[in-house]
């Protein structure tokens, strides 16, 4: 057979590649918040671009599928845009830029404000699964800390946030308890966006390409916010209104539009803040 | 006659000085006596040894020679102190036998008022009532009260020796010890001092405890010794 | 202190290649009691007091603890367990704060841990009682946001023992607690120490290579010498009437 004639397989990945990541993916699912680890595979970019959430979407994704892809929110920016013309190569399945309109959303750093139903599904971009990292950078004793739900040393550094700044410091990639059970990275989405985890009738992947893991909240989970009784967990808030749009219970971005330092704030979602200014 | 507090049935004692080439002193060889409760029987010891030897065999500070046999009669239990377990040895301690040794034996660093209450604080007194008790302990060995709040470190031989007798004795003002040991009590006493401990001690004997004692000083002796012993009969030298 | 048995270990015995670091060695405490284990480097003494504490499993021999909830075997014990109890019936302070205690964490998170790693979850409750025990041994509560390398070496050894303390424990053990301190320092630690163990009613065991410190605080005594018992007994006795030679030869080497 001429090699030129071979036709790339479906989203990249061999079939025993998708089938190896959606067996890690079914056991991600059935214990929330619990890191699986799976055979990551070369892609056509380098590590820290997403790798694990495109080779979780590619695992997943149908015929039938409509994708979007985001980026701080927005559809049009470079990695948005590559991620998408990617799969539109490899599958050939509609892509938009309407939330509601997609059945997989695959994302870095933000939720869509817009709430999504049940069927949906997001994928989340994650460069460090481990929400212990920084507290055991020992990688067996993090898993054992797991095993035995042994998480004292993370409030305590919620402690020491607060006895330091006066507030828990950490705004992105806030730790949370999944089923009162699994600490959980939630990935380095703002603090804003943590309560729409909470029972969402979405289904959550997150894929960690070079870390090798993957992990899941199924449609309905709980999902807690750590703080403390006196010190309760709170999303951010501006002064301010979207510039485009006037949205004031969106995620707003701070722009320098000119030289002299001008400032204005705007919506980090392309899409729903459209769609706010339409209607 | 009434059962007696105290029965050594025998006590040996021998020391072995591994560093000298193993020699061996034998201090006590199948020595034995009774002491009833009111008596107050002094060793004596023209040669000098033996007599704390004794006192520290009863007491467990020494480790008695195999084969012998202390009995403590105390309330309704009787115990052989030479084979009782360290645990043993420690309850008799705290419940039967007040110890009166010849030098400051004391933990450094607390106020001798605070050393004194201690053991009444034990006994179950409360904070006010136990410094009340203890200030008069140390009043009736005519301890000056300015040295109360002090630790005893720094004090005279004599005033030393007054708080050590006020520790030893202290429990005793709550629910006087069977059994009272007593070491050389009043050897760096003026003549006051050791009326004012022979008192105490004969209130105790009025009580009912049994002492046995070693008395350097000849007064002492005579005021309190019911009967004597001595120890050059029991020892092989 | 009461008669009621608390540890007990039977035959215990530790190699490592061809050194037997821990021979045969048996021992009782009761609630309330404190046992201190004297002897020179490479008695023992320290891999005896790990066996004790559930961090070194014996390769021979029993050892058995009266937990609130019955007798658990130390060499049989369930990681997820021993982690609990490590943590609330158990304290273990190490001669060395700084290998127990994370520099970027405040003398309040260290003391309130504990209570954190059980569910505690009141900032300002967590806060206060790391406050009241920082007071009780002499601690200025005022720095209870100050980090472990702000205190003296004295300090964080406090820092360390009521990190332990907070919940209460039924035994503590104590790897050479004072050893390295300047004397006075030394000698106002061991005395909050006594007072602490009358006040809580604590089990304890010392590793030492100082009688000073084993007569000070230990009603009883366990002389180690090359992985065996040589000697034990009252502290008092053992130290005023050694029998075994190498005990006569400790005492005798008192400065």
């Amino acid at each position: 057979m001429n090699p030129a004639q071979l036709e790339p397989p479906f989203a990249y990945l061999d079939s025993q590649t998708k089938r190896m990541i959606r067996r890690a993916l079914l056991k991600a699912v059935a214990i929330p918040g619990h890191q699986v680890p799976f055979a990551s595979r070369e892609m056509p970019l380098p590590y820290g671009w997403g790798t694990g959430g495109i080779q979780v979407t590619a695992s997943i994704i149908g015929p039938q599928d409509v994708l979007k892809v985001i980026d701080q929110g927005a559809d049009d920016t470079t990695n948005a845009v590559n991620i998408r013309s990617f799969f539109q190569r490899t599958t050939g399945v509609a892509t938009t830029t309407h939330t509601e309109e997609a059945s997989i959303i695959q994302t870095r750093h933000r939720i869509p404000e817009t709430p999504l139903r049940a069927g949906q599904t997001m994928v989340f971009q994650v460069p460090i699964p481990e929400p212990l990292r920084w507290i055991e950078p020992r990688a067996q004793e993090a898993r054992r800390m797991h095993a035995l739900r042994d998480y004292g040393p993370m409030q305590v550094k919620l402690y020491e946030d607060i006895a330091q700044h006066g507030e828990i410091a950490t705004s992105y990639d806030y730790p949370v308890m999944v089923n009162r059970t699994y600490l959980m990275s939630p990935s380095p989405i703002p603090k804003f966006d943590n309560p729409k985890l909470h029972r969402s009738p979405a289904l959550m992947l997150f894929g960690a390409g070079r870390e090798k893991r993957v992990y899941a909240l199924p449609p309905y989970t709980d999902v807690k916010s750590l703080d403390f009784d006196d010190v309760p967990f709170r999303i951010e808030q501006w002064n301010e209104a979207c510039a485009i749009c006037g949205a004031t219970d969106h995620y707003l971005d701070e722009l320098i539009t000119d030289n002299k330092g001008t400032r204005a704030f705007v919506c980090s979602d392309t899409d729903a803040c459209a769609k706010r200014q339409q209607s | 006659m009434a059962t007696p507090v105290l029965e050594v049935a025998p006590l040996n004692k021998q020391f072995v000085l591994h560093a000298q080439g193993e020699r061996q002193i034998r201090v006590l060889d199948g020595l034995q006596f009774a002491l009833h409760p009111g008596e107050c029987l002094s060793l004596q010891s023209p040669s000098g040894s033996g007599k704390s030897t004794v006192l520290r065999c009863i007491t467990g500070n020494y480790l008695p020679g195999p084969g012998s046999h202390i009995w403590l009669a105390a309330g309704a239990s009787r115990v052989d102190l030479a084979q009782a377990s360290p645990e043993g040895i420690l309850g008799a301690r705290r419940q039967h036998i007040a110890h009166v040794s010849q030098f400051l034996h004391v933990i450094p660093r607390v106020s001798c008022l605070r050393l004194v209450m201690t053991p009444l604080l034990a006994e179950g007194l409360d904070e006010s009532r136990a410094t009340r008790v203890a200030g008069e302990l140390l009043e009736a060995l005519h301890l000056p009260e300015r040295l109360w709040p002090l630790a005893p470190r720094t004090f005279s031989g004599g005033e030393q020796q007054r708080v050590n007798i006020a520790v030893a004795l202290a429990a005793s003002q709550v629910r006087p010890r069977p059994l009272v040991l007593l070491d050389e009590p009043t050897a760096s006493l003026d003549a006051k001092n050791r009326s004012a401990v022979v008192a105490l001690l004969k209130a105790l004997q009025a009580q009912g405890s049994a002492l046995l004692g070693a008395f350097h000083d000849e007064d002492t002796h005579l005021a309190l010794s019911t009967r004597t012993l001595t120890l050059e009969e029991h020892i092989d030298s | 202190m009461s008669d009621t048995l608390l540890l007990e270990a039977h035959g215990v015995a530790k190699t490592f290649g061809r050194v037997r670091a821990v021979r045969n060695v048996s021992l009782r405490l009761c609630e309330g009691q404190s046992l201190a284990i004297v002897g020179e480097s490479g008695s023992g003494k320290s891999t005896l007091l790990s066996m004790l504490a559930g961090q070194l499993k014996p390769d021979v021999g029993s050892i058995r603890y009266l937990s609130q909830e019955g007798w658990v075997h130390l060499e049989a014990l369930e990681e997820r367990h021993r982690r609990k109890l490590a943590r609330t019936e158990w304290g273990f302070v190490r001669q060395h704060a700084q290998a127990t205690l994370r520099p970027r964490v405040s003398a309040g998170g260290h003391v309130g841990e504990r209570l954190m790693g059980q569910g505690a979850r009141h900032y300002g409750q967590i806060r206060a009682r790391a406050q009241e025990w920082m007071a009780r041994v002499e601690m200025d509560p005022s720095r209870v946001d100050d980090l472990p390398s702000t205190f003296s070496g004295g300090m964080q050894q406090r820092l360390q023992l009521i990190s332990n303390l907070i919940t209460h424990p039924r035994l503590v053990l104590l790897d050479e607690p004072t050893t390295g301190l300047d004397v006075s320092v030394q000698a106002r630690l061991l005395d909050l120490l006594r007072g602490l163990q009358a006040d809580l009613g604590l089990a304890m065991i010392l590793v030492t290579h100082d009688l000073g410190v084993a007569r000070l605080l230990a009603d009883q005594v366990m002389v180690m010498l090359s992985g065996e018992v040589v000697e034990q007994g009252l502290t008092d006795q053992v130290f005023d009437d050694p029998q075994h030679a190498y005990t006569q030869q400790l005492v005798a080497s008192i400065l």
